[in-house]
């Protein structure tokens, strides 16, 4: 993956844009790019989002190996020592730029494991945690290479704090074309 | 000349963004001496803040009192940025009239308007022009203000009598051009049923323009619940980024 489009807009955004508030990740900055819901689609006007938002589709896209892949996300998210992230959804990815974070990926149906991860959202040492006994792994996610994308499962992440990461996520490619799913926490938030 | 006071109403720290390009465009804007006074939340701790939908809703109904009911000053919110020489607001004509404000045709008003000639429009007090030792007529002392459950901004509302605007308009309030407060490029007090259909005013022709729109303001202050939509007018976002780089800089440089 060429990593240069997302330095780049993360140290523009960074500099330029105001914090945000994104309910996933609590007590971070969060910088919202893309976010596309059944009857709105939201672009940021930042001028560096709309030049490089091409590229950076296309990147995911190649990625993920999923060509037409309808990306309906995409946050940049700055870390706090305070931080804490909801459990990251089926088909979502994070794209680690700097600091440290530690992630654990959850094996078996969502539906099954979301329960253990919403449990987990704070932890004080993951990486002392035995995630084989939770049929989950975890490891320290490598910055500015290896992107993660868990496909069709859950994952904590745990971010360290100053940790800068882009989150984004997909519409699931088994969904019927045209169909957008949407989860109910993001219902109506437009 | 007389130095201008502005007081402008904002959230603790949440908006740095958006004032920073508001002060910076006023003063570009002008050669007259300013007064700036930001009304945060640190000012009044002890203010019963319930209901007000943003953190600094009610601060500015002190203005008269804060001035000592003396000279005049304007009040304006946060979420805004100027393009003409404030100068020309402070100067306007505002008769016998303790305030200044532009006509907002679209405002919805209390349900007990609904369904009545009256359902909407009123004077937006989001940008306001104050007669201080007029408006001491119409304004409770501070400490009635701080008080007030649920917020003082009805009880102002019916003070003035709003939204009866043959009972205000030249008797308590002056209204001012709408460009001095136009809700997002749009033409304030136009004559249409609904902001899609709402006149919009060319880029050259805004004198003070106010991101009324919450889910579209393109800083998005982290108290705002609001989910984010795209701003309509490219023209208007990209003068905003051109000066919040400028901005940014200034403010690394100093």
């Amino acid at each position: 993956m060429n990593y240069t489009p997302f330095y780049d807009l993360a140290k523009d955004a960074i500099r330029y844009m105001n914090p945000e508030n994104d309910w996933r990740f609590i007590h971070a900055d969060s910088y919202s790019f893309y976010n596309l819901l059944p009857n709105a689609k939201y672009s940021s006007s930042f001028p560096l989002w709309e030049e490089l938002h091409s590229s950076i589709f296309a990147e995911i896209r190649q990625n993920i190996n999923i060509p037409n892949a309808v990306i309906n996300n995409i946050t940049l998210v700055k870390a706090s020592k305070h931080t804490i992230c909801h459990p990251i959804r089926p088909h979502c990815g994070i794209i680690g730029l700097e600091g440290e974070a530690y992630c654990a990926i959850r094996n078996g149906d969502p539906e099954d494991t979301k329960l253990l991860a919403h449990r987990a959202m704070h932890m004080h040492s993951p990486n002392l945690m035995r995630w084989g006994d939770y049929n989950s792994f975890g490891f320290s996610v490598a910055m500015g290479e290896k992107p993660i994308f868990p496909g069709n499962r859950i994952c904590n992440l745990y971010p360290e704090d100053k940790c800068v990461f882009f989150y984004y996520s997909i519409n699931d490619p088994k969904t019927k074309k045209g169909a957008i799913p949407i989860e109910p926490a993001q219902r109506g938030t437009g | 000349m007389e130095t201008i006071r502005i007081f402008v109403g904002t959230s603790e720290y949440e908006d740095k963004w958006i004032e920073r390009i508001l002060v910076y465009t006023l003063l570009k804007n002008t050669d007259r001496e300013l007064d700036i006074t930001f009304m945060r939340p640190s000012m009044f701790k002890d203010w019963n803040t319930n209901g007000w939908g943003t953190p600094f809703t009610c601060f500015r109904y002190a203005i008269p009192e804060m001035c000592n009911f003396k000279g005049r000053a304007i009040y304006m919110d946060c979420d805004q940025m100027n393009f003409r020489d404030i100068g020309e607001l402070y100067d306007s004509n505002l008769g016998d009239c303790a305030f200044g404000m532009v006509w907002d045709t679209l405002n919805k008003n209390p349900r007990e308007f609904e369904e009545t000639e009256y359902e909407r429009g009123w004077f937006s007090d989001s940008v306001v022009l104050i007669d201080c030792e007029k408006a001491q007529k119409y304004i409770d002392p501070i400490d009635v203000i701080k008080d007030t459950t649920w917020g003082y901004k009805n009880v102002f509302s019916k003070t003035i009598n709003s939204p009866y605007r043959d009972k205000c308009e030249d008797i308590i309030i002056k209204r001012l051009d709408a460009r001095w407060n136009s809700f997002d490029g749009y033409v304030t007090d136009g004559e249409s049923p609904d902001r899609q259909n709402q006149e919009m005013y060319a880029l050259d022709d805004i004198w003070h323009l106010h991101f009324t729109s919450l889910s579209s303001q393109i800083w998005h202050p982290k108290y705002s619940p609001h989910g984010k939509s795209s701003y309509k007018r490219k023209d208007i976002a990209k003068v905003v980024w051109e000066t919040q780089y400028k901005v940014q800089k200034l403010v690394e440089l100093l």
